[in-house]
């Protein structure tokens, strides 16, 4: 082979990447970076004493420069769908921006900004991770027990009044139960694709969702409860086509959940649920004290109208953690209903580009894992925004990249990671099948 | 792996219409409830936002400005004293004190915080002018209100609402005790800042034989032609039934008995009808359901209900019992009779302006419901017509006045079980043919003894004033 035919190659090659990874980034990525520096320099000079904000100052340059960086960084190493990284940053933006702009006086937006490099990292691990596991593995099936002693671990830092879904360790606090959805994500792909097709074969993977439900359940957080059964529930159907059995599970589940929920006054340390259920139904009435947040938070989402108050220019700070349960409230009133319908919409985006990276994998468990992070992030999104619309009754649980808080950001992050991850394999075994077809005409040729 | 395929696309499908219903109700709601929500008096942004927006004017129908703002931050009620005290739930407060005024009610309107002022805030927030709030101009005339008020009788309580059956405005409105809204820290009676005609539920007594009649004359054939007996008193099981002064009205035709006002006959054409067919007449006109007008917030009227005693269906006939209705909801029920059966949705404001200027909506007349049919109507509009001429309601005959028909019925209804207490004086009524005046009214005053004493001459003084002044 002469040289100038290997040169001619490698620049074939090369043209057929940049055709695969079709996602043209330019304009997306443009859009992102105006939306950041639009932003911050509108926070830069919206104070109340009338100086310069330093801190939006330094995110008006950090900001798209990090965007810009990271992408480059991830993309020179993986052929990754940067389409679903820029959303990513969007939404990461979108939250230092949002807590910026609600809170005036603390550091909630410094603390968050903290937190996206490590986000970032979360993700680099996520996409190794999602690299370095091909298939179901021996070593998946044994981190069960450590994941369920992780998730118990709270239990043990529990006093009466306190939440009991944290850790703490000195000042460094974190919630098991985000860093774990990452984990179980991988742990139940590995385990709903094994290759047998007999109960055996899923049990043990089907027992570990339900293991993780109980602990949850004696946590008392039920909106992770609801996210790790559906989420068991989903790769189960989706690995194993057992849809009946599914269905058969759901219904039990729903009428277990409605009894509960009915005597939930005479079990010891649930009484506060039907307490919950009286404000889902009537959050107007006025004697309910409690019902005070989400009454709050619809007038919040109300007063953004279409167009929103401005950035910065809005009462959202009078809804009850408005950082974590409520930023979507907080964004809907800063931003208005049809940004608000955007940020809906890119969940939709990250749901349809998980879906289309799982339906073109090779192999069960990249599918199913691809899949599993994908119905994760968006049916905590769905979770969260429909409780805020008073649509069900409130949980609290995060939206994801948008609440405050690193675990939340980290468990997020780790789930995209390993999406992008399992995207960056198909891409490379397109790329490897291309080559494959070239090399067979030319031989014929 | 082709089975994984399919179940991946089948949840995504159902994730996928999740995130689609979500977006919907988002949208669905902001639109249908958003201003609900936004004139709630919890919302905080109100109270801010009155410190820094110019609030726009509350005018009268006659164009009387009934509060007003020259600079942002405060505000100036009408200055007469009277009319401000009979307007005062109509107009409302800045405190939220009375939620149903017009200044709570329609407070994002009158500060402007919609998204119609967009621009005009931005031009504010450059220019650094105050922002402006919109101007709105009720249906209610201020003078009409103040010489209703004038007439209830020194120290009672009670409420009149005059309405145009036509296009259901509102064109006058009173409930006393009221407070003042240019001082509200003036201590006021205990329920002086609710709203009588919108929120007080009270017996309807006998003018809720109307209903009754109306039932009548759908479900029994031939009962106009019965006659009846009345002995003055009706032991009907456990239950005694009497009328007024246990007095026996003899025997009578169903005309005389509804000029009369006979409890005993329409007691016994209640047991003749049975719970169902007479609750299914009252639920046509709107009693036991829950009322969601723009306009106004008026809470709901119950009549029967499925676990209703044999004595409650007896006096629901006359209005007691479980039976209780609110003020403008008479009112209503009297104009859609006049009105050939088209009950017409409250209206309260007639105009939205943007400040000092053009008119930016008015008002849309909407059917609210289809009550009964025309011939009934018709039949009882008669039936009140004779009530009035020859019956319990001659005071409420206007003098001079031969444009129109004056139609009505009294009430006197037990609003305790103590029977030595004075009943709450009730009229209802409207004016049948007259295109210029179609007005329909409900009077109550409380502990007012007979209402065909007390209550039909204020009707009667009233709508002859709202000829004088020609409200529409």
């Amino acid at each position: 082979m002469s040289r100038l035919r290997l040169k001619k190659q490698n620049a074939q090659a090369e043209s057929f990447k940049k055709l695969l990874y079709r996602t043209n980034e330019q304009p997306l990525l443009f859009l992102v970076c105006a939306f950041q520096i639009i932003c911050m320099a509108l926070l830069t000079f919206k104070t109340a004493d009338g100086k310069a904000d330093i801190f939006s100052l330094r995110m008006l340059f950090l900001l798209p420069f990090g965007t810009y960086a990271a992408l480059k960084l991830v993309s020179r190493m993986w052929p990754i769908d940067r389409a679903l990284f820029l959303l990513t940053a969007f939404l990461c933006s979108l939250s230092v921006i949002t807590l910026r702009a609600v809170f005036t006086t603390t550091s909630k937006a410094e603390t968050q900004a903290l937190y996206l490099p490590i986000g970032f990292a979360a993700m680099l691990i996520g996409i190794c991770v999602s690299r370095t596991f091909m298939s179901c593995s021996g070593f998946l099936r044994a981190a069960m027990l450590p994941c369920l002693a992780l998730m118990a671990l709270p239990l043990a830092f529990t006093t009466a009044s306190a939440a009991r879904s944290w850790v703490k360790l000195g000042t460094f606090q974190f919630q098991p139960s985000e860093l774990l959805k990452p984990a179980t994500a991988l742990i139940l792909a590995s385990e709903f694709s094994r290759p047998a097709k007999n109960v055996k074969a899923w049990l043990p993977g089907a027992l570990f969702g339900a293991a993780l439900c109980a602990v949850l359940l004696v946590q008392r957080d039920l909106g992770a409860l609801f996210l790790f059964f559906i989420l068991t529930i989903a790769m189960f159907t989706a690995g194993t086509g057992h849809r009946k059995t599914a269905l058969c599970v759901i219904l039990l589940a729903g009428i277990l959940s409605a009894v509960f929920v009915t005597y939930a006054d005479r079990i010891q340390g649930f009484s506060y649920l039907s307490a919950r259920m009286a404000i889902w139904r009537d959050p107007w009435n006025t004697d309910i004290e409690s019902a005070r947040q989400i009454r709050q938070g619809l007038i919040s989402i109300a007063s953004g109208g279409l167009f929103g108050s401005g950035l910065g220019l809005s009462s959202a700070r009078k809804v009850a953690v408005v950082g974590s349960d409520y930023i979507f409230a907080a964004v809907s009133e800063e931003f208005g209903m049809i940004f608000a319908l955007g940020v809906i919409a890119v969940y939709f985006v990250i749901l349809l580009r998980g879906r289309m990276t799982a339906l073109s994998c090779r192999n069960r468990f990249q599918a199913l894992l691809a899949f599993g992070c994908a119905f994760e992030l968006t049916s905590q999104m769905l979770l969260i925004v429909m409780g805020n619309l008073h649509i069900i009754p409130l949980t609290g649980v995060t939206l994801p990249f948008v609440s405050e808080g690193g675990s939340s950001l980290a468990g997020s992050m780790l789930l995209m990671g390993m999406l992008l991850g399992v995207g960056s394999i198909n891409a490379q075994d397109e790329y490897d099948d291309l080559m494959r077809v070239s090399a067979g005409r030319r031989a014929k040729t | 792996m082709k089975q994984t395929r399919s179940g991946i696309r089948l949840i995504s499908l159902i994730l996928a219409f999740g995130v689609l219903i979500t977006a919907v109700t988002y949208a669905g709601s902001i639109y249908v409830s958003g201003r609900k929500w936004l004139n709630n008096e919890q919302n905080t942004r109100i109270s801010a936002a009155r410190k820094t927006t110019l609030q726009g004017t509350i005018y009268d129908s006659a164009g009387t400005a009934l509060a007003e703002s020259y600079t942002a931050g405060e505000r100036h009620y009408i200055s007469d004293d009277a009319a401000r005290l009979a307007l005062a739930h109509t107009i409302g407060d800045q405190y939220g004190q009375s939620a149903g005024g017009a200044e709570s009610r329609f407070a994002t309107t009158l500060l402007g915080m919609t998204d119609l002022t967009r621009t005009e805030l931005t031009i504010s927030a450059i220019t650094g002018s105050d922002p402006v709030g919109y101007d709105i101009v009720l249906t209610v005339n201020a003078e009409l209100c103040k010489y209703a008020a004038s007439l209830f009788p020194k120290g009672k309580t009670g409420a009149l609402v005059l309405i145009n059956y036509k296009t259901g405005a509102i064109l006058a409105k009173v409930s006393l005790p009221a407070f003042d809204p240019a001082n509200i820290e003036a201590s006021v009676a205990d329920t002086a800042y609710y709203d009588r005609v919108l929120q007080y539920r009270y017996a309807p007594g006998s003018t809720f034989k109307t209903v009754t009649l109306i039932s009548a004359l759908q479900n029994l054939p031939g009962v106009e032609n019965e006659t009846f007996d009345c002995e003055g008193t009706w032991q009907f099981a456990d239950y005694t039934l009497k009328c007024a002064g246990s007095q026996a009205h003899g025997e009578m035709n169903l005309v005389r008995a509804f000029a009369e006002s006979c409890n005993i006959t329409f007691a016994r054409l209640a047991y003749r009808m049975g719970a169902e067919k007479l609750k299914a007449t009252a639920e046509s006109f709107g009693f036991n359901r829950t009322f969601s007008f723009d306009d106004v917030r008026l809470n709901p009227s119950y009549c029967l209900n499925g676990a209703s005693t044999a004595g409650e269906v007896l006096q629901a006939g006359f209005g007691q019992g479980t039976t209780q209705a609110t003020p403008l909801h008479m009112a209503m029920i009297s104009g859609a009779i006049a009105n050939g059966g088209e009950m017409m949705e409250p209206k309260i404001i007639r105009e939205i302006r943007r400040h000092q200027s053009g008119a930016i909506s008015t008002m849309q007349s909407e059917v609210f419901l289809r009550a009964a049919d025309e011939d009934t109507c018709l039949k009882a509009a008669k039936y009140m017509y004779e009530a009035v001429r020859s019956g319990t309601g001659t005071r409420a005959k206007i003098s001079g006045y031969t444009d129109g028909y004056v139609c009505g019925k009294t009430g006197s209804a037990e609003s305790t079980n103590d029977k030595s207490a004075e009943t709450d004086a009730w009229y209802t009524g409207f004016i049948y043919g007259d295109e210029a005046h179609p007005y329909a009214i409900a009077v109550v005053i409380e502990k007012g003894g007979s209402g065909g004493q007390t209550a039909a001459p204020i009707a009667a003084a009233v709508m002859k004033k709202a000829m004088e002044l020609s409200v529409y």
